[in-house]
């Protein structure tokens, strides 16, 4: 059925109000018609009607009937006019857009661009923000801490005691457990370092997470002396065991001794603040650390019980620690704890990063829509005959924006369509250049899944409808006809429309080159931060020695003594030495008394982060030796007196004089540890906090299994790493060569460094994309409007106008969308600053010079891309213009 | 197949062919069937007028208002190509329907 508008005039055009009254008239002239017929054959009048009413049958029936009829007849056709009208405005856009092929092309690969960003972010903003963590009921977990002194940033986790009074007498909680992260050598033959975390038995049962194959732990087996069982994680399982059912009951290797698996978690367990664990044990932590109420080391998640808030499960817990410290003073004193929901403990970090994404992509599509709306603007007033020849053969207003709008929807989807094929690579790429690190591991599993696919049908229809709802309202406006008769070409305020959407994408630009400038500043700052070490050259890698075989720390002294003498043997290596934990590489603290001082209250003692390490290692990591002496030989006598070296933070934080050498201090059950040396400052964790006293105990004086070796060589890591595996297989059977890596890409893949880079990077692109749409769009407007005033140029160059002015008047033009834009733009930048204050180093927010800076390149690329126009409307043939007309 | 469906298209079809010579009001084919079949086929009008809309509603026929001979309002039927197309069909199917019936019972 046809349904072109011509023949639309020629058809019964009932409603459903209508249809009624249509059949009583026709059933009314039918019996008019008869009555007349028969009397005219000379029936009576009455006869007649009666004979009438009798031939025709139930008059009532009927006239429901065909009114009952016809009614669905016109709700039938309503509904495929509708279809057939919707295909036909398919058809007519899909042909027109054929027409157009540059036009079609430059359109949907913005919109590919624009849609696809869009939705490989918001596959992470999915992923991390909105999906259900993959536990039971996981809005009713909570994570526990304790804060000293109401100072949430010194909180820290509980101590074993505590834990157990908290289970014991809370009123909030259904359950509490405990956990923390852990590390084990697999495997004998070649060892592996695996991730692992230690449970409290109930640490399953609390977050309603059953064992895909197996059991997970029961009561008891976390008790002190128990024997080993184990969980493994799902990929852990595949990779290892292939997948195989039976590892249930079978033993495995950790660190050296034998554990017995009991089962396989799901695959969609995971636990974030852990990272991709291998290996789920039971905590198996020693007497001497479960008794000490001052050991903090158990982080506890809890489930609230049913209809308990928050805030009740806050003050119940702050009146429980509040006991707690009347009960024990010396180690409660000042201790609160803080209740928080599980999901802020677990993505709460990256919350403001990812949102920080989105808003940026979300920015770029605005653009990109604003891009495309002009185009349709442009092109709108380029088909104006086009239009008003459909308005002249009889097409509605609301007929003609439905099929504009047809057209910039199919655009719309198709350019949405490729989004999703740019996403899919996007994604790819996006998670790819996270470090291993600092990946979240619900990242490994993102990708064009449902949400995103959903999500990617609705921003394609919400930006076809964004950029093609105006253009459609104008083209189609009325009064449009009239405008065309007189010859009026493209009114002003069409082009003021343009002109604000372009002055609105060079906004939008600004905010994001800002952000970007504002990343890459912090960037730049974090990278001069004086490390106090010299991370270039510098190799390191952690080794280990399987515990069961080296049970003596003279082993153990002696183990590690003989392979950093083969490393610095080894052609090209300058200096070598070892620590139990570089820079960069959180350690444990320790609290001391120093010798001379008057005693501390419990709890206030002085403090010090606290490591071991060989001779020659502050030489090799070139940590300035600030006064005083390394460690040496003597140090290394079982006899020689307990020394120690401290930084110079140490020193400021403890003495007047900030001079530590030659002080004593006494900890633990230790001797007094004489301080011998004080050397440079170096990063124990983030690279941007601030130094904490640190505190060196010479390696023989309390040697570890566990060691990082680093190493200072201009040769290359991967041959260097051999080179120490072989002397570790050689000198040390059994041992394992762990994680070998340059110090300065251990520095670029920290989080600290990241956290810039990643937004950098990432917005830095989406920047970039948005600053080539805006000059595009500057560039489309002046030039359109140059082609437009052909004329005028034309009269202009015929009165004598000079090439100057011709070019000031087209330059000017995007001077003006240029300058609005910009100062939009400072000021959006200003408001918009806070979301990312906290993101920065060393620069603020509403950093001037960023701001000018950027403007600057803006506003001058902005200029440039009106050269070309500008030299185009030199070029006007006055006589040819003239003629155009 | 049921006497009503056999009647209930074969009047269909009536109605189609006389609408074959051009548009015409209901009561103008009402009139015409009667006369035609000179009594024969005697329908109540209310089954040709459910015939009528019928056959709009699967657009083998199409209306409009218009004015009769002597200047009523009326509304006017007319075959679409559909409904011409069925036509010769529904008659071809007549007539050989017609021809088979025959033959068997000349045979008898």
């Amino acid at each position: 059925m046809n349904n072109d508008n011509p023949r639309k005039l020629f058809r019964h055009d009932a409603t459903r109000r209508t249809v009624q009254r249509d059949v009583d008239d026709e059933m009314r002239f039918h019996l008019d018609q008869r009555v007349d017929d028969l009397v005219a054959r000379g029936m009576s009048p009455d006869d007649a009607h009666r004979l009438a009413l009798r031939e025709y049958g139930d008059v009532r029936a009927a006239r429901a009937e065909l009114a009952s009829m016809d009614r669905r007849r016109v709700r039938k056709w309503a509904a495929s006019d509708w279809f057939a009208s919707v295909a036909q405005d398919v058809r007519f856009a899909a042909r027109s857009l054929r027409k157009r092929p540059g036009f079609a092309a430059t359109v949907l690969l913005t919109l590919a661009l624009g849609i696809g960003a869009n939705a490989a972010i918001f596959s992470v903003v999915d992923a991390v923000l909105l999906e259900p963590l993959p536990f039971a009921r996981a809005d009713r977990l909570v994570h526990l801490w304790e804060v000293y002194e109401s100072n949430v940033d010194n909180r820290s986790e509980a101590s074993y005691p505590d834990y157990l009074d908290w289970r014991a007498r809370n009123r909030s909680f259904a359950d509490l457990a405990g956990y923390h992260g852990s590390g084990f050598v697999f495997g004998t033959e070649h060892p592996e370092i695996v991730r692992a975390a230690k449970t409290t038995a109930n640490f399953f049962d609390v977050l309603g997470v059953h064992a895909a194959i197996g059991r997970t732990f029961v009561a008891g087996e976390d008790a002190v002396g128990a024997p080993t069982r184990v969980l493994l994680g799902y990929g852990f399982w595949l990779r290892n065991f292939a997948g195989d059912r039976s590892v249930v009951g079978r033993t495995i290797m950790l660190d050296g001794t034998a554990a017995t698996v009991i089962g396989v978690l799901p695959k969609e367990f995971q636990f974030a603040r852990l990272g991709d664990v291998s290996i789920w044990a039971p905590i198996d932590r020693s007497n001497t650390m479960r008794q000490g109420r001052g050991v903090h080391w158990l982080n506890v998640v809890a489930r609230l019980k049913d209809g308990v808030s928050l805030q009740a499960a806050s003050a119940d817990m702050t009146s429980i620690m509040a006991q707690l410290a009347r009960e024990y003073p010396p180690t409660n004193n000042g201790r609160d704890s803080q209740v928080i929901p599980l999901r802020d403990q677990l993505v709460g970090s990256v919350r403001p990063l990812v949102l920080l994404l989105y808003g940026a992509v979300a920015v770029m599509l605005l653009v990109a829509c604003a891009n495309v709306a002009n185009l349709l603007l442009m092109r709108g007033a380029d088909r104006q005959r086009e239009v008003a020849v459909r308005i002249a053969l009889g097409a509605g207003r609301g007929r003609l924006i439905r099929q504009l709008m047809t057209e910039s929807l199919m655009l719309a989807m198709v350019g949405g369509v490729a989004g999703l094929v740019v996403a899919r690579y996007g994604i790819h790429a996006l998670v790819g250049i996270i470090p291993a690190q600092v990946r979240p591991p619900v990242l490994a599993s993102v990708g064009v899944n449902a949400p995103v696919l959903l999500y990617g049908c609705l921003v394609s229809v919400a930006a076809g409808v964004l950029f093609g709802l105006v253009p459609a309202l104008r083209e189609a406006r009325p009064g449009m006809v009239e405008a065309l008769k007189q010859g009026s070409r493209g009114s002003s305020r069409a082009g003021k429309l343009r002109d604000a959407l372009v002055a609105g994408e060079v906004a939008l630009t600004i905010v994001l080159m800002s952000g970007a400038a504002l990343f890459g500043r912090s960037l730049v700052n974090l990278m001069s931060i004086q490390l106090g070490f010299q991370a270039e050259h510098l190799m390191t890698a952690s080794v280990f020695l399987p515990d069961a075989n080296y049970k003596e720390r003279v082993s153990q002294i002696a183990t590690f003594d003989r392979i950093v003498d083969r490393v610095r043997a080894l052609p090209g290596v300058e200096a070598a030495g070892t620590v139990t934990k570089l820079p960069l590489d959180w350690g444990n603290s320790v609290g001391f008394d120093i010798v001379g001082q008057p005693p501390t209250e419990p709890g206030k003692e002085p403090t010090a982060s606290y490591r071991s390490a060989s001779p020659g290692y502050f030489t090799t990591l070139r940590i300035p030796m600030t006064r005083g002496r390394d460690f040496g030989a003597v140090d290394a006598d079982a006899n020689a007196p307990h020394v120690g070296v401290v930084n110079n933070a140490f020193g400021r934080a403890y003495f007047p004089d900030g001079n530590a050498v030659g002080q004593a201090f006494v900890y633990g059950q230790h001797d007094t540890v004489r301080i011998v040396g004080q050397v440079g400052d170096v990063p124990i964790g983030n690279i941007d906090e601030h130094i904490p006293p640190t505190l060196y105990i010479p390696f023989a004086q309390d040697p570890e299994t566990y060691m990082s070796v680093a190493i200072r060589s201009r040769r290359d890591v991967g041959e260097l790493s051999r080179e120490l595996n072989r002397i570790v297989e050689q000198t040390a059977p059994g041992a394992a060569v762990i994680h070998p890596v340059a110090m300065d890409q251990l520095i670029t893949d920290s989080a600290s460094v990241f956290m810039r880079r990643f937004p950098l990077l990432l917005i830095g692109a989406f920047a970039a994309a948005t600053l080539i749409l805006a000059l595009v769009g500057v560039y489309g407007v002046v030039s359109y409007s140059v082609a437009q005033r052909t004329r005028e140029l034309g009269i202009r160059v015929a009165l004598g106008a000079q090439t100057r002015s011709l070019v000031l008047l087209v330059v000017r033009h995007g001077a003006w969308m240029a300058l609005a834009g910009v100062t939009a733009g400072i000021a959006a930048a200003l408001v918009l600053g806070r979301f990312v204050a906290g993101m920065l180093y060393g620069v603020g927010a509403r950093d001037p010079a960023t701001l000018v800076f950027v403007s600057v390149v803006l506003g001058a690329a902005a200029v440039a891309a009106t050269i070309v126009p500008a030299r185009r409307a030199t070029r006007v043939d006055p006589a040819v213009a003239l003629q155009a007309e | 197949m049921a006497d009503l469906d056999l009647l209930q298209g074969t009047l269909d079809t009536l109605v189609l062919k006389t609408l074959s010579w051009g548009p015409r009001h209901g009561y103008a084919v009402a009139q015409w069937i009667k006369e035609t079949s000179e009594g024969t086929i005697n329908v109540e009008d209310r089954a040709l007028y459910v015939a009528l809309h019928r056959l709009e509603e699967r657009r083998l026929v199409e209306s409009k208002w218009g004015l009769s001979e002597n200047n009523r309002k009326a509304k006017y039927y007319q075959l679409t190509a559909a409904g011409r197309a069925n036509l010769r069909q529904k008659s071809a199917d007549w007539t050989a329907y017609a021809n088979a019936v025959f033959k068997i019972l000349r045979l008898v």
